[in-house]
């Protein structure tokens, strides 16, 4: 289990940002991701693993301009 | 691949010049390097630097962007501004960089070619540029048909003319534009490095209003598309170019909306959250804000748009081939977000023909268009209420800002013609409408001696003594934030509601992804793939991903140790601020108790909690970029 966006989820073990991101139905690429309140990079997203309980924030990216 | 960076300097003083190389490594683009060039200049010279990232001329799509970087004479500190497509012919320069130093004895334009044989050839050549910005088109058209129509032909490529115009003599906040040509006439896809000042600083520090560029060197860059498809297949499963087609369709066209590139989209999703009127709107309750996106916005504005614009496929690009085609035009007039936005309802215009009027006028004189459509907006509600009238102004008329009884076609019409009268006002400096120092140091003066009801009208970031900059034009704490860099998106500027100090945090993240994709010159309309891929692409050509992503780490922070942000001087900013709060609450639902907890503390005390709120931002942007050991 861990939380996304506040709500609890279902996780499985050793999925990354990017895997989870995408079973909820978010794109990576429009997504400001923090992982317990510290911002990830987009390009870590396929990298690293929440450990459950892990409390995941999607935030919508802005396309500016 | 390169393993250099070549940086030509430019003395405009006496026409002495060399280039000098960078290694790889240490240094990595135009952000980096420039914020090298502008501290190691300090105290001696002021330097304007322009140049490309290294993927400039690669098969990577928008990667060729004009990167500008210096002490910003707006902002008052180190900036950074960017530029659609024009790096594309600075690639044939074979040089990565200039670094403009010293003042040139007259106004002059900065003639650099490179045909074959391994130097620049560097020319200064006098102009008057008061006669020609009086010349048919006008202001910068005119500088940039001049320029071309007199260098041109001594170029064997089409060149490329970065112009200034007469905002650039009058202001601090006179921009740099930039439109291809094509069969010797411009295209009307003007690109711009808009924000921070810098014609100014390329006009008032170096007394250049031009520069016309090309060459013929060909350099070794990245073009392998069957590698590079490889890569894009690992990570993405498609190759670079379906890649790149959907993370560019809201800028293309986006069947969601039905519409496409940040006016229509933006246009087509903001709803309650319009700013109109000097961001009055923000004091309204919802029904009313979204009655009047209903009927001036949805139905008029956005409507003429989606009909002119988007049904007719008027569409370009800003140099570079790019299936973006984010340049969104009706005849000669090119349409973005926030230039329409200021120079649209903020400033009580909802009809394009009005708003192509006063836009038109402001990019020919060469603003800001952000910024002048801020301050124009903040002129016309001191108008509206009394504040000034419109003799100190040098006008005739007061603005329609009657919300109700709003005409769309012949008030916006009226709103104007009162924006371009301010606007020649401001470059004759008619009236009380000194901006040679800037619209801060105005506002001050005019609080001072007419009072403090002006000054707390006007909308702006401060920075160091004088420096401001109207905020992006998104309702959201993020666009108020105390950043070091502020009026680009070097923040978070999602509608949602987020703490201040995660905010801060959050900022900081954003900013070093910001600058990984302006050091590589690449456009942040491509950036649902450039900020995941960049690192794996520097890995894959200079292999060193880990020193490239260091060196953007100490950029911000060294970005940030300059920063001199200072909380806000206007209580309209407050307004701004506690709107957007109490919108999440009361409109969006929002049941956050740290937002419950804000909103109470502006109740009890309005000032106080927006310095906590101010500072708890700046919190989180220092705990994240400051290293501690």
């Amino acid at each position: 289990m861990i939380y996304l966006n506040g709500k609890p989820r279902e996780h499985r073990e050793g999925a990354t940002v990017r895997e989870i991101l995408e079973s909820a139905g978010l794109d990576p690429a429009l997504a400001v991701v923090t992982l317990d309140g510290t911002f990830v990079p987009p390009s870590d997203y396929g990298r690293i693993r929440p450990a459950p309980g892990a409390r995941l924030a999607a935030r919508k990216m802005m396309e500016g301009g | 691949m390169e393993k250099v960076i070549k940086v030509l300097h430019v003395d405009a003083g006496t026409s002495f010049y060399r280039v000098e190389r960078f290694p790889v490594g240490p240094f990595w683009g135009p952000v980096d390097l420039g914020l090298h060039l502008t501290g190691r200049e300090a105290g001696r010279h002021g330097v304007l630097n322009f140049g490309t990232g290294l993927l400039a001329g690669s098969i990577f799509p928008g990667s060729n962007r004009l990167i500008f970087t210096g002490h910003s004479p707006c902002w008052g500190g180190f900036y950074v501004s960017a530029m659609g497509g024009a790096g594309l012919i600075f690639d044939d320069l074979g040089v990565n960089m200039v670094s403009l130093r010293g003042r040139a004895p007259s106004p002059s334009v900065l003639v650099l070619n490179r045909e074959h044989g391994e130097e620049v050839q560097v020319e200064l050549a006098p102009v008057d540029p008061g006669r020609i910005w009086a010349s048919a088109p006008g202001g910068v058209y005119a500088m940039m048909d001049h320029v071309f129509g007199r260098w041109a032909r001594e170029f064997k490529q089409t060149p490329r003319v970065l112009a200034v115009g007469p905002a650039a003599a009058a202001t601090d906040f006179g921009a740099i534009a930039s439109a291809p040509y094509q069969d010797g006439r411009t295209t009307h896809a003007d690109c711009w490095a808009g924000r921070g000042g810098f014609g100014s600083k390329l006009f008032r520090e170096h007394n250049i209003c031009a520069v016309i560029y090309g060459g013929t060197c060909l350099d070794d860059d990245f073009r392998d598309r069957a590698v590079a498809d490889e890569w894009f297949r690992q990570r993405y499963e498609k190759k670079l170019a379906a890649k790149d087609f959907e993370a560019t369709t809201k800028y293309r066209f986006d069947p969601k909306f039905g519409t496409g590139g940040t006016f229509g989209v933006n246009y087509s999703t903001l709803g309650g959250r319009l700013l109109a009127f000097n961001y009055r709107s923000a004091l309204w309750d919802e029904p009313a804000r979204t009655a009047l996106n209903k009927r001036l916005v949805t139905d008029h504005y956005l409507k003429q748009f989606n009909e002119e614009t988007i049904a007719k496929k008027q569409q370009r690009t800003c140099g570079e081939p790019c299936s973006a085609v984010c340049k969104k035009l009706n005849g000669e007039f090119k349409k973005d977000y926030e230039p329409y936005q200021t120079m649209g309802p903020l400033c009580g215009i909802f009809d394009q023909r009005a708003a192509e009027r006063l836009n038109r006028h402001a990019d020919a004189a060469g603003f800001d268009a952000i910024s002048a459509g801020g301050v124009l907006s903040w002129l016309m509600e001191c108008l509206h209420e009394g504040l000034l009238k419109p003799g100190d102004l040098g006008v005739k008329s007061l603005p329609r800002w009657d919300a109700e009884k709003f005409d769309a076609v012949a008030d916006s019409a009226h709103n104007a013609e009162l924006g371009v009268g301010l606007i020649d006002s401001i470059l004759e400096s008619r009236g009380v409408l000194d901006l040679s120092l800037g619209a801060r140091k105005l506002a001050r003066r005019l609080s001072r001696s007419r009072g403090h009801e002006i000054g707390r009208r006007f909308v702006f970031l401060a920075n160091a003594r004088n420096g401001w900059m109207v905020p992006n034009q998104y309702w959201n704490a993020g666009a108020l934030s105390p950043m070091a860099v502020m009026g680009k998106y070097y923040m978070y500027y999602g509608f949602d509601f987020v703490p201040p100090r995660e905010l801060g945090r959050l900022n900081a993240g954003r900013m070093i992804q910001e600058l990984i994709i302006d050091d590589l010159g690449i456009c942040r309309f491509h950036r649902g793939w450039a900020e995941e891929m960049a690192p794996d692409i520097v890995q894959h050509i200079w292999g060193d991903s880990a020193r490239f992503q260091e060196v953007i780490r100490a950029t911000a922070g060294r970005v940030n140790s300059r920063n001199v942000a200072v909380f806000w001087e206007s209580d309209r900013n407050i307004d701004f601020l506690l709107g957007f709060l109490k919108r999440k609450r009361d409109v969006e639902g929002d049941k956050n108790p740290e937002l419950e907890r804000w909103i109470k503390a502006f109740e009890a005390d309005r000032r106080g909690a927006a310095l906590d709120f101010w500072y708890e931002i700046r919190k989180g942007v220092s705990e994240t970029l400051t290293t501690l050991y």
